[in-house]
């Protein structure tokens, strides 16, 4: 009798644990709506931005200067009297691109040496290993820094500098992946079926390390667009009278002491806003590597 | 002519205090459409030496002696010989069918690998796994692996080596990870088509009744070497080395009751800690001073070989 009296709560305790618990895998499962609609946003800002822009963003009216939002400027205007809201529009196709530039190299050079160190083994591995090592020394601003003065003003240098200093962190990361891969059975399976290496590399092992390279790429983007940002902010990327997002955070410190922070705070509001959904992103993609990843 | 012969085979691998010998001194031979056991206990160089064979050898390893398939030396050949070798002329069955399948690909997808895309090699797939026994073939070419049972994923693995109509069948522990009762299913099957298609089969296992029943020969192997090579029933009725007799008396018999079941002592060493002397001395009842000293060769006594000193003097029952 006692038993079942204790037992009634207990069970339904369990329960409850249970829906809990199951209900949180049920949220974890979920794609994540809300992050994907913002990058689809981006997405559609950085192509459509210079026409969706209210205003032309480069006019200028020094009379409208340092103005708050107002229904004339949603987010005020700058030192100049340009629309802010306009400028960050047709400002993130270079805000976004120059990132993803990075981010697309650095993981193509990155994973195929990753995946080609993994697979030969041996010295090749060894001298991708001691080539990452190199790269590993030099800090990626500062490269960018060091082009930027080297090769003049403009992202190009900058950016390339970038692509070169993100290989070694993608290939790191997707290279333990891909050894512990290539140590799976049924990769040797497939080489006793007569598959060649590449064959193997192309249609299993990257397919099945897909989702570590990805998190990884996420992962680069939210860097180098910080990085980039502040090479802009430094004045080594592009011209001051660009509407980069880096550019306008620069550009609007001065007015900040104005009293008027508009330009720089929504500039810096709108790179946080894309940096965080990409890195959440990231960690989403990674925890379903760590789910999916078998036994 | 033998197909597949074996010289003086040593595998080397590297570790922390330097190169040690895992195989040693492996010679044999399989004619075509011959079918050999070759048994041991874990650890003695069985896989090793059926892995060497398709040069599908740990990095470091290296290998000395002689592997000649067809007459072609298979350490020498180059890439494109050793993926025609590999995925046409032989193929070979593993111990877990789960871990050597892609988990992420379907089992069509893993039958059609070799057979090229398209509706043909479809159902030539489908063909295939219906002649491994494989119920609902169709239904099971769109499955994923998780979704069919040991017995079933086995015999697709079964199904993708026939599907490159091979002359030699290597099969590692085929059914080890099987079931008991799948075991017999799909080791009935390998039989039955090695012998429909003439093919020579080259079986790792643990089970001396397996290899007697399937193979015609059984090679015995001990701590890296071979320690005898006779016809699989002459191993049950009168074994020519110690070993193989305490192997053969260690297994349970329905017919005999007993309390205990007589085991070897000691336990077994691999050849990287194998005593210099013969390997098994000191754990054979007969062991005697001359044992410890060389070690001593695999040598032919009757049609069959044997590594062991005392061969002509012992008579040893299975």
């Amino acid at each position: 009798m006692s038993d079942r009296v204790l037992a009634a709560p207990l069970s339904a305790f369990v329960r409850r644990r249970a829906a809990r618990r199951a209900g949180a895998a049920g949220a974890a499962s979920r794609p994540p709506y809300v992050l994907l609609a913002i990058v689809a946003a981006l997405v559609v800002v950085a192509l459509a931005g210079p026409w969706l822009a209210p205003q032309d963003p480069d006019s200028v009216d020094l009379l409208a200067a340092l103005q708050p939002p107002s229904s004339a400027h949603l987010l005020g205007t700058d030192g100049s009297g340009r629309d802010i809201l306009s400028r960050l529009l047709t400002g993130a196709r270079s805000s976004l691109l120059a990132p993803l530039v990075v981010t697309v190299v650095a993981t193509l050079l990155g994973s195929v040496l990753a995946i080609v160190g993994a697979w030969r083994g041996g010295w090749v591995d060894g001298v991708v290993a001691r080539l990452l090592d190199v790269l590993f020394s030099f800090p990626g601003l500062l490269l960018a820094i060091l082009a930027a003065a080297v090769f003049g003003t403009g992202l190009t240098a900058p950016v390339i500098a970038l692509c070169i200093s993100y290989v070694p962190y993608v290939a790191r990361i997707v290279r333990s992946a891909a050894v512990r891969e290539r140590a799976l059975p049924y990769v040797s399976a497939l080489e006793l079926q007569g598959l060649a290496g590449f064959a193997i590399c192309a249609r299993h092992l990257v397919p099945n390390v897909a989702t570590t390279i990805g998190a990884q790429a996420a992962i680069t983007f939210g860097y180098a667009m910080v990085d980039l940002a502040a090479i802009n902010f430094l004045g080594l990327g592009l011209e001051s009278t660009s509407s980069d997002w880096g550019v306008m955070v620069a550009a609007g410190q001065s007015s900040i002491l104005r009293g008027r922070p508009e330009e720089a705070l929504f500039a810096g509001v709108a790179i946080v806003i894309a940096v965080v959904t990409v890195n959440l992103l990231a960690q989403r993609l990674e925890r379903g590597a760590v789910l999916e990843s078998p036994r | 002519m033998s197909l597949l012969s074996l010289r003086e085979l040593t595998i080397t691998l590297p570790t922390p205090v330097g190169p040690r010998p895992v195989v040693r001194d492996v010679s044999f031979e399989l004619a075509a459409h011959e079918a050999v056991a070759l048994v041991g206990e874990s650890g003695s160089g069985k896989s090793m030496t059926v892995r060497s064979l398709l040069r599908l050898l740990p990095q470091g390893a290296q290998v000395s002696g002689e592997i000649r398939y067809d007459g072609a030396e298979v350490m020498a050949m180059s890439g494109r010989e050793l993926r025609a070798l590999r995925g046409g002329r032989v193929g070979m069955v593993f111990q877990d069918p789960r871990a050597a399948v892609n988990p992420v690909r379907t089992i069509g997808d893993f039958l059609t690998e070799r057979l090229g895309r398209g509706a043909g090699a479809r159902a030539r797939a489908q063909a295939l796994l219906e002649e491994v026994g494989v119920p609902q073939a169709a239904r099971r070419l769109r499955q994923y692996p998780h979704e069919l049972s040991g017995g079933l994923l086995q015999r697709a693995m079964i199904a993708s080596v026939l599907a490159a109509e091979p002359e030699l069948i290597l099969a590692d522990e085929p059914t080890t990870a099987l079931d008991v009762t799948t075991q017999a299913e799909v080791m009935a099957l390998l039989d039955e088509l090695r012998r429909e298609r003439g093919l020579a089969l080259l079986l790792i296992t643990h089970d001396l009744e397996l290899a007697a029943a399937v193979c015609s020969r059984t090679l015995v192997m001990y701590a890296g070497g071979l320690v005898e090579d006779c016809p699989s029933r002459r191993l049950h009725e009168r074994p020519l080395h110690p070993y193989s007799a305490a192997l053969g008396a260690s297994r349970p018999d329905v017919a005999v009751r007993r309390e205990l079941l007589p085991a070897i002592p000691g336990r077994p060493v691999s050849a990287l800690e194998a005593p210099p002397g013969c390997a098994f001395a000191p754990r054979c009842a007969f062991a005697q001073d001359r044992c410890r000293e060389q070690r001593p060769p695999l040598r032919p006594l009757g049609d069959d070989r044997v590594a062991c000193v005392r061969a002509e003097e012992l008579t040893l029952h299975g």
